[in-house]
């Protein structure tokens, strides 16, 4: 593991918070515990880490409501294994890890290979339709509408963007930035979302021309990939986005 | 007969996405991208129930819109929908009267039950 890999362990067993500080595995990671999801929520807020442990009964907030919380309130994406006692079935499920007790050698392997695929995979991620999914149940029409919507609107704004630029009206890109920050979110690119977030609130003018560069990079390379997942989109719209 | 709920955002898959929640939910959406037509909508149509409104918004801003609905229709529930989670923004909002703050992109299940709870109260 690299040395720089934080892992927040969340639970109240504290032999396997040992036995798991102690594997080879996590000789290089810094590992963090907590005892209750209250107390994770406050490092989750306050820190990043590459992957987070928590064991199944932790409270107030459930393994599940607290990844809820994180990924809508605090806007983060961690991966994450959930330590149960054996009511549900190992393995790998769309957002998470599950093993049971007891930890084994080979299920704290596991564990590892949790982190390096999260690692691997988190910042490559374009975009993905996870949110509208479950915002819509899997409604195909509105689905692909607001894809078209990403598409069409994004389009508009990041011509206004460059215009914006060219005349220096940095408050008026700080604007474009809030405006368009939900639509990268919504299909969950922490990239768009991230640097719309420095422009909003922490960046100095001289350095918004180049994040916005980066903003519209983002959106040139999720479009590539839409269009490849969503070949009709290209026969909706006239105008193209060429800069 | 259904609640009516004002939006007041200017984000087209923001707007989408609450119009299509919302509905589902039960209830009847109108949706205002500025504030300006915003308060036309409040001033010709009694029956909202709820406004939901982001902060930042052309031609007059969200605390601006905030602050006119509170005096002249100081009843009508508000819920902030913003996509700023620093503290001092949440505590503005609560400090103006807002009875909610929810945070872009919503969560689907939370928005529903906070708009539930905010229009059974009144």
């Amino acid at each position: 593991m690299d040395a720089q890999n934080k892992v927040l362990f969340v639970g109240l067993d504290k032999a396997l918070l040992e036995t798991f500080a102690n594997h080879e595995i996590t000789h290089d990671c810094h590992v963090e515990y907590c005892s209750d999801s209250f107390s994770a929520l406050q490092r989750l807020k306050a820190s990043s880490y590459n992957l987070v442990v928590m064991e199944e009964n932790i409270a107030p907030l459930d393994p599940f409501k607290l990844m809820d919380y994180v990924f809508h309130e605090l806007q983060k994406v961690y991966p994450m294994v959930i330590v149960g006692n054996g009511s549900h079935e190992e393995g790998t499920y769309e957002n998470y890890t599950r093993v049971n007790h007891p930890i084994d050698g080979a299920k704290l392997d596991q564990l590892s290979l949790s982190l390096h695929h999260a690692n691997d995979t988190v910042e490559e991620k374009l975009f993905s339709l996870d949110y509208l999914n479950e915002l819509s149940n899997n409604d195909q029409d509105f689905l692909e509408e607001t894809i078209q919507l990403f598409r069409d609107t994004l389009a508009v704004k990041m011509n206004e963007l460059d215009k914006a630029i060219l005349m220096s009206d940095f408050e008026e890109v700080r604007q474009i930035a809030h405006n368009v920050k939900p639509s990268f979110a919504m299909l969950g690119n922490e990239k768009g979302k991230s640097v719309c977030q420095t422009i909003c609130y922490e960046a100095k003018d001289a350095d918004i021309p180049e994040l916005s560069q980066v903003v519209k990079n983002e959106y040139k390379l999720i479009i590539k990939e839409i269009e490849k997942q969503f070949p009709k989109l290209k026969h909706y719209e006239k105008e193209d986005f060429d800069h | 007969m259904k609640k009516k709920i004002l939006i007041i955002e200017d984000n087209p898959m923001v707007v989408k996405s609450l119009e299509f929640k919302l509905t589902k939910d039960g209830y009847d959406v109108v949706v205002a991208e500025d504030g300006r037509k915003a308060l036309d909508i409040l001033k010709e149509d009694k029956s909202i129930r709820l406004v939901i409104t982001d902060l930042m918004l052309p031609f007059i801003t969200g605390t601006e819109l905030i602050e006119h609905i509170r005096n002249h229709i100081p009843d009508m529930p508000i819920i902030v929908l913003s996509t700023s989670n620093q503290e001092e923004v949440i505590t503005d909002a609560f400090m103006m009267g807002v009875n909610d703050f929810i945070t872009k992109p919503f969560s689907p299940n939370e928005l529903s039950l906070r708009v539930k709870r905010t229009i059974e109260s009144y």
